[in-house]
């Protein structure tokens, strides 16, 4: 009988252990809902930064994705009379969020953001607003170079042929979320410039430098060309849009450069000077030209474009490391040397050239402002 | 180590010959970093009269030789991109080792990758190196940029530059190529030593992935081409103790090289001179020296 007591008493301490840890949970998971309600008022109020900061400092991940799946629908329902306004408030707080763990956790808003546009597409939402907020996600998956998340694995431009799903493969279980939202808005040039950009991701294996190619698989892939030529084609018909043709154009450039066509790349990046498109865009264009023309062994040329894109963003790392190694290879030692020592005392904060491969996330701080200034009040 | 074409002074005194104009170059001082061991094991006694150096093969007189004695610039560039973030914490505690060996009269800066090229120490005397707040950031790999930068710096008289990267040294984004970087390196006087380290997997699973410029299209190893010919060379190790024990390995033999000075004559002013040193009584000795440089 007494190991049968034993056996109760342990049975009845296990019991209250695991009441506890019930308890426990519970209370941790209402703390973590009343965090996430309080940082989406906190949004809705327009305490964007604030809420931000506070939900970004969150160690673990995991249980903030659980809440936003459960509790965000439900914090949209809760005023009836403002649930696009609320919807709209979410969406653009998931946002903003994800850009600031982008780094380290874009894999973990991925899904996040696609159930986020589930809701956003199956509510009635101002449309200015979500066209802004397809803008900046599209922008955050630039980030990421996130091509099968944006397009899909049967992805094609806009002036190919369709592909099909072989026949018995599995289904694919990408959300091409661009494709969802240039269903939405098929005129917009920004979406059609990003859709062509996306495709290029990867497209060409984009080997490693220094890497020994002979014993890379995608070296005949690379050497071809092929698809760096469907993309020029494709971004051809945006070149003349007010919009996004300085972008096209500087698209184009890059692709020659990488085709080694430098004079084609340089017509291209040198019509950008007549268009607008933005100091990031005129930037990149006069660093194409500059590479294009210390490709076509004009130096002199190259140092003055180097030069032009400083003017525009002084301090620029890129160009200032473009023209000063030019300097220092044309026995301009003292130039370069002042100039280098220079660079890391004035460094502007976004250099375009380090952005470039990553699509339109160069365009993210003007994207969120438009995003916020978007939002339904 | 190469004192390269300082203040150069061009004498071109013209001679003319039936065939071909002969161009007599006089540059102020050209200085070549020279190792040499016996084995594993450097040889610190030789004088001037032990070396023969040839300027485009032409016999050149050594006017000075010095060892030892002289203070450092040490680079150090960590490759912090993605490739290699996962050895963040391994990085900053070499870092901390790595600048304990030097000496005070030393300087030291530490230059790091992510979306641009960091100096996360700038130039200062060894030993007073404070916390680190190195970060890994993810995407492009900016190593040329990086020895750019690292070549772009001219040491103050009687001191040597030495630079130390540690780096798998696949570069994606950078501005300049590895051409650049090679024509550089034969106009800096800085000597280069490539620890390669390899960090494979160690990437944080969510964060965002590398996107890469196009190739160099040639079947070259620029960085290793770029370390031997400034007399440097290409060790493999791994993060941590191994790569601390490969700098010290380096430092040791670089403080224990000889320089030597010499004026070029006989030999045409402007583009590359390849250099050549041996020290011809000892002919098992192995002689590693800058294999040349770009005349002005």
């Amino acid at each position: 009988m007494g190991a049968v007591d034993r056996n109760h008493r342990l049975l009845g301490r296990l019991a209250a252990i695991a009441a506890l840890f019930a308890c426990w949970s519970a209370a941790a998971a209402i703390a973590q809902s009343a965090a996430l309600t309080a940082q989406l008022d906190a949004y809705l109020q327009g305490r964007y930064d604030d809420a931000v900061r506070q939900a970004a400092s969150v160690a673990d991940l995991g249980p903030f994705r659980l809440r936003w799946v459960q509790d965000a629908p439900a914090w949209i329902r809760a005023d009836p009379a403002a649930v696009e306004v609320r919807r709209a408030a979410a969406a653009a707080f998931l946002l903003e969020l994800t850009h600031a763990r982008l780094e380290s956790d874009w894999g973990r808003f991925a899904d996040l953001i696609e159930f986020t546009c589930v809701d956003l597409r199956h509510g009635n939402p101002d449309r200015s607003f979500e066209n802004a907020w397809h803008r900046a996600s599209l922008a955050l998956a630039g980030r990421a170079r996130a091509r099968l998340w944006l397009l899909g694995e049967y992805a094609v431009l806009p002036h190919q042929k369709p592909r099909r799903r072989p026949p018995g493969s599995k289904p694919d279980p990408n959300p091409q979320h661009l494709m969802h939202a240039l269903e939405r808005f098929p005129d917009d040039p920004t979406l059609q410039l990003g859709r062509i950009v996306a495709w290029t991701w990867g497209r060409d294996e984009e080997p490693m430098r220094n890497l020994r190619l002979r014993d890379d698989e995608s070296w005949p892939m690379v050497r071809s060309g092929s698809p760096q030529r469907e993309a020029v084609v494709a971004l051809q018909p945006l070149v003349e849009d007010s919009t996004v043709g300085a972008e096209a154009l500087v698209r184009i450039a890059q692709l020659q450069l990488s085709l080694a066509q430098p004079a084609a790349a340089l017509v291209a990046a040198e019509r950008v000077g007549r268009m607008t498109g933005g100091n990031n865009v005129r930037y990149l264009a006069h660093l194409l030209s500059a590479r294009a023309l210390e490709l076509l062994n004009r130096p002199a040329e190259a140092a003055e474009r180097y030069t032009a894109a400083l003017e525009l963003i002084p301090g620029a790392e890129s160009a200032t490391i473009g023209l000063t190694s030019l300097q220092f290879a044309r026995d301009d030692r003292e130039r370069a040397l002042e100039t280098v020592a220079r660079l890391f005392e004035n460094r502007p904060v976004l250099d375009p050239w380090r952005l470039v491969g990553y699509g339109s996330f160069m365009h993210w701080p003007q994207w969120r402002s438009e995003l916020r200034a978007a939002l339904p009040r | 180590m190469m004192r390269l074409v300082v203040l150069l002074t061009v004498l071109l005194s013209v001679a003319t010959s039936a065939q071909q104009s002969v161009f007599r170059a006089k540059t102020e001082v050209v200085a070549i970093s020279v190792s040499v061991k016996r084995g594993n094991a450097p040889v610190g006694t030789l004088a001037t009269k032990d070396f023969a150096l040839f300027d485009n093969d032409i016999a050149q007189t050594i006017e000075a030789l010095t060892i030892e004695s002289v203070p450092l610039d040490v680079t150090l560039f960590m490759d912090t991109s993605g490739s290699t973030a996962g050895a963040l914490d391994r990085m900053k505690r070499s870092v901390a080792s790595i600048a304990g060996m030097l000496r005070p009269e030393d300087r030291f800066r530490l230059l790091t990758i992510g979306l641009a090229v960091e100096t996360v120490v700038p130039w200062q005397s060894a030993g007073r190196l404070g916390p680190l707040t190195m970060q890994a950031v993810p995407g492009i790999s900016l190593v040329y940029d990086a020895l750019a930068v690292a070549f772009m710096h001219e040491p103050t008289s009687g001191r040597r530059h030495l630079i130390v990267a540690l780096t798998d040294g696949e570069d994606c984004g950078s501005l300049v190529d590895g051409p650049r970087v090679l024509e550089m390196s034969g106009r800096s006087e800085a000597v280069l030593h490539w620890i390669l380290v390899s960090n494979s997997g160690d990437s944080p699973e969510y964060s965002i992935p590398a996107w890469c410029t196009p190739s160099d299209a040639e079947d070259v190893d620029y960085i290793e081409r770029t370390a031997d010919q400034t007399g440097g060379g290409k060790h493999r190790s791994r993060f941590g103790d191994p790569a601390v024990r490969t700098f010290a390995q380096i430092l040791d033999e670089f403080r224990r090289s000889y320089v030597l000075r010499y004026s070029p004559t006989g030999v045409a002013g402007r583009g590359w001179h390849r250099v050549r040193v041996e020290v011809p009584a000892n002919p098992a000795y192995t002689v590693k020296a800058r294999s040349g440089y770009f005349g002005s």
